[in-house]
């Protein structure tokens, strides 16, 4: 497997629009490419196998598969400026690494031509201690400093030069004496080699040491955050330290810095700014994190945008990606008669290697819709993308209930970090990821492998082409661009199994198409969960902050919890206080992954209003069959809560039952710990299944459960999950409005 | 943390005749128990061929490093998570594996 990787410059495209594949192999190549729709591409023990069709046969023949390079870790690039002409000169920085100690050296910010050429940088050696390094001509000096630095402490830092004589002095000092153990050092040492005039011709780097090379690019790269680097025309005091201590606006040098970056200017954007020279920018690259507490945070604001100058810092990891950056293999047009729906560039190799590089046909802008839109999360799959936690998190086999199994998948992502993380994942030092991009290899978009994600969702897919339904596919990318225009003349959108992350245009669109009567059918659990945020200017780049609460693996540290990209506050959208439950009347409850459930019908199953749904359904228990752990109800399950926004009319037609003890409410369910949050003796860890009528005709239908779509191709499609699903898609679709019923207050409420 | 008892060997019987459905509480608490190693060094299950067939692997110390393979492959999952459990039993406890569970 993975001999050959790719994938798309777009997920979503148009007929008419072109897609760029960009494709890596093992070993180079000749490769063919169709191009084929899916309609299943779950192959788990128990689901329907791979379902294709090729629709656009031999688009490319023997085309040229070859080795493409991926280059991941941080850093700020800024053009090159001149320095030499101060014979005295200091950086002053305020520096927080947060892996001083890791199995490679670490530059804090150079200026290099790398291996052979000359130059100078700041670093960390392998056993945590500072060091300034110069380069002439490839030979090497190093002043290293004796006391390593503490994780997670801030220090001043300052390097002066004397170019005359050869001097260097080098300090840092803790902001916080106390927590830091007092790990003041200072050294200085004359150096006989300088290129101090070749300098000048060389960009400035933060975060890492260009190499010179083609690949990698940049190498030694730094974990830490990097706050008010500035460099002065003289040799620094330690009162030109504690300038750093003072608003960047308030800081009074003896002479004006040659050089001070101010990193809380466009905090939202890509750009750095030096502030010491006029129009003088330069740019982040591979998504060092921004809107983080620097230097001078102290706790009283938490909103970066309220005193930006107390977010002033980088922070940079070696792990990160934004862009693969391959080369493209192949352009395709897609052809204007090609339907709506899901496809991959099929590419195949001389032994039988094969990749599916998935995408999604949207119907035409200003063209015919169907009434069936099939909303597939392309921003969850972004958040999952390349998964680690299976590999990297230790307590993944409590959680799963069951020892670990380690698939092919995730043991290629598992060893190939090029690949960069997912919004699950923690980087080197610990810290939770923030950002995912799509263009790299995204495997949450693959199919035949984890049954999640896309793979999941071609569940859906597959049961509507078995039931003949015509239907549109759409996504979330396009739902985030267009905002309500995406839903515009559809009577009903359906969700895939997990349909976690909603950008606020997003959820806005969705609140404008409920109120102007559309239908909306909720297919899955732990939907409408979090908020994400997409980067201003680059839409293959997404955000998300994990603050206070929720089902997560990381959360933001204090200071951290408002978007970068946006502004916005991140997190849950029930701490958002929008909870789900105002939109699909259910929200996430509990989760678990040994084994599914069943739901029981309720008497509210026989109120006349959800007839329709029951027809052909005798049955009182609903889905205790599927490939997804045995039943309907499971992995990620949501329920009624009227204190959230359920609303009062709402019928909870079934509800599920027996848990196992290895689910688990989540965080948000309770406010304290007591014994009884386990799924086999929680007061509520079940998935309801509920229906609500809403105005202008419209209404909701949610199933509270990712693993219902598992269950739909059960018995050859022929079940009461499969039944019910359909009887509520056929009168959803259908123009006939549903009538707002009369008040009736129920005991619950 | 709980501390694995010599006699919570009899529980590992029900490992086999039993799911997470209805094991007993107790052999629920060994298995949380055998589950919270550490990663570096962890012995896992790695699916060769996709559903059809496993081997045991141990975990390298750090992020990247490949998993290495033990030579036996299984077809059947049930029977690579019982070899599991037996050395996850030895890794982790000085109680003997029971004599008669094979």
């Amino acid at each position: 497997m993975f001999e050959i990787l790719g994938y798309a410059d777009e997920w979503t495209v148009a007929p008419g629009d072109r897609i760029s594949f960009k494709v890596h192999c093992q070993s180079p190549m000749a490769l063919d490419m169709d191009i084929v729709r899916l309609r299943c591409g779950d192959t788990s023990p128990g689901a329907p196998g791979l379902k294709e069709t090729v629709v656009v046969p031999s688009v490319g023949e023997s085309i040229r598969g070859i080795q493409q390079y991926t280059e991941i870790g941080s850093r700020a690039v800024v053009p090159a400026f001149p320095e030499s002409q101060s014979i005295l000169r200091s950086w002053v920085l305020a520096i927080m690494p947060t892996l001083p100690r890791t199995d490679h050296e670490q530059t804090i910010l150079s200026r290099s031509g790398g291996e052979g050429g000359s130059g100078y940088r700041l670093g960390i050696d392998t056993t945590g201690q500072l060091f300034w390094e110069q380069m002439l001509n490839g030979d090497k000096q190093r002043l290293t400093l004796q006391i390593p630095l503490i994780p997670r402490q801030w220090y001043l830092v300052s390097v002066s030069i004397d170019a005359a004589s050869g001097m260097v002095s080098l300090s840092q000092y803790p902001k916080n004496v106390l927590l830091a153990s007092n790990t003041a050092d200072s050294g200085r040492m004359e150096f006989s080699k300088s290129g101090a005039e070749e300098y000048d011709a060389l960009p400035l780097v933060f975060g890492a040491m260009p190499t010179g090379l083609e690949q990698p690019g940049y190498c030694d790269h730094y974990n830490g955050r990097v706050d008010s680097p500035t460099l002065l025309p003289y040799r620094a005091e330690s009162s030109d330290l504690h300038q750093l201590l003072t608003e960047t606006t308030a800081r009074r040098f003896s002479l004006p810095p040659l050089v001070s970056f101010d990193f809380s200017i466009g905090i939202d954007s890509d750009r750095i700014v030096d502030t010491a020279r006029a129009w003088s920018e330069g740019r982040i690259e591979n998504v060092p994190t921004r809107g983080v507490p620097g230097l001078r945070w102290d706790s009283t604001v938490m909103n970066w945008q309220e005193k930006p100058d107390h977010f002033g810092a980088l922070h940079f990891h070696d792990d990160t990606l934004e862009d693969a950056n391959w080369e493209t293999t192949i352009d395709y047009v897609i052809p204007d008669e090609l339907s709506s729906g899901l496809y991959a560039a099929r590419f195949s190799g001389p032994n039988g290697e094969r990749e599916w590089v998935t995408f999604i046909v949207r119907p035409k802008p200003g063209g015919p819709r169907k009434k069936i839109a099939f909303l597939m999360s392309t921003a969850t799959y972004m958040a999952y993308s390349n998964s680690h936690y299976r590999i990297d998190e230790d307590g993944m086999e409590m959680k799963a209930g069951n020892f670990m199994v380690l698939y092919p998948w995730d043991t290629y992502l598992g060893e190939h970090r090029e690949l960069g993380l997912s919004l699950y994942d923690t980087h080197s030092d610990g810290y939770g990821v923030y950002y995912a991009s799509r263009r790299r290899p995204v495997f949450s978009m693959h199919i035949k492998c984890r049954a999640w994600s896309l793979n999941a969702d071609t569940r859906y897919l597959d049961w509507l082409d078995e039931k003949g339904f015509d239907y549109d596919v759409i996504s979330d990318d396009m739902l985030h661009e267009e905002g309500l225009e995406a839903l515009r003349g559809y009577n009903v959108v359906m969700t895939g199994a997990h349909p976690e992350y909603w950008s606020t245009r997003m959820w806005q669109a969705m609140v404008a198409f409920q109120q102007q009567g559309g239908r909306l059918m909720y297919m899955g659990g732990n939907g409408f969960y979090w908020r994400c945020a997409y980067h201003p200017e680059k839409p293959w780049l997404m955000e998300v902050r994990r603050t206070e609460t929720g089902a997560r693996y990381s959360e933001t540290p204090a200071g951290e919890s408002y978007h970068s990209y946006t502004g916005e506050y991140g997190g849950t959208w029930r701490r958002i206080g929008i909870p789900p439950q105002t939109l699909v009347g259910v929200g996430t409850t509990a989760t678990g992954f040994d084994a599914s459930s069943y739901y029981r019908r309720r008497p509210e199953s026989y109120d006349e209003r959800v007839r329709f749904m029951f027809e052909g359904v005798d049955e009182e228990i609903i889905g205790n069959f599927g490939s997804a752990g045995g039943g309907a109800a499971g992995d990620e399950i949501d329920r009624v809560d009227y204190r959230l926004g359920t609303p009062a009319h709402a019928l909870v037609v079934a509800r599920s039952e027996k848990h196992t003890r290895y689910y688990n409410v989540v965080p948000e369910e309770t406010t304290y710990h007591h014994p009884t949050i386990n799924g086999e003796e929680a007061k509520h860890c079940y998935a309801d299944l509920v229906f609500y009528e809403c105005v202008n005709g419209g209404a909701v239908f949610s199933t509270g459960s990712i693993t219902w779509g598992a269950s739909l191709s059960w018995a050859e499609y022929n079940n009461n999950v499969s039944r019910i699903t359909e009887n509520v898609l056929r009168r959803f679709a259908d123009d006939t409005p549903f009538e707002f019923p009369a008040f009736t207050l129920s005991e619950e409420l | 943390m709980y501390e694995i008892r010599a006699e919570d060997a009899q529980l590992l019987k029900y490992f086999r005749t039993t799911t997470t459905k209805n094991r007993p509480l107790e052999l629920n608490r060994v298995l949380n128990r055998l589950r919270m190693g550490p990663l570096a060094g962890k012995s896992v299950i790695v699916c060769t061929k996709p559903y059809t067939e496993y081997a045991l692997g141990t975990l390298g110390s750090k992020r990247g490093d490949r998993i290495v393979l033990g030579e036996k492959r299984y077809d059947k999952l049930k029977d690579a998570e019982w070899d599991l459990l037996k050395l996850r039993w030895a890794q982790m406890t000085a109680h003997p594996w029971p004599a008669d569970l094979d």
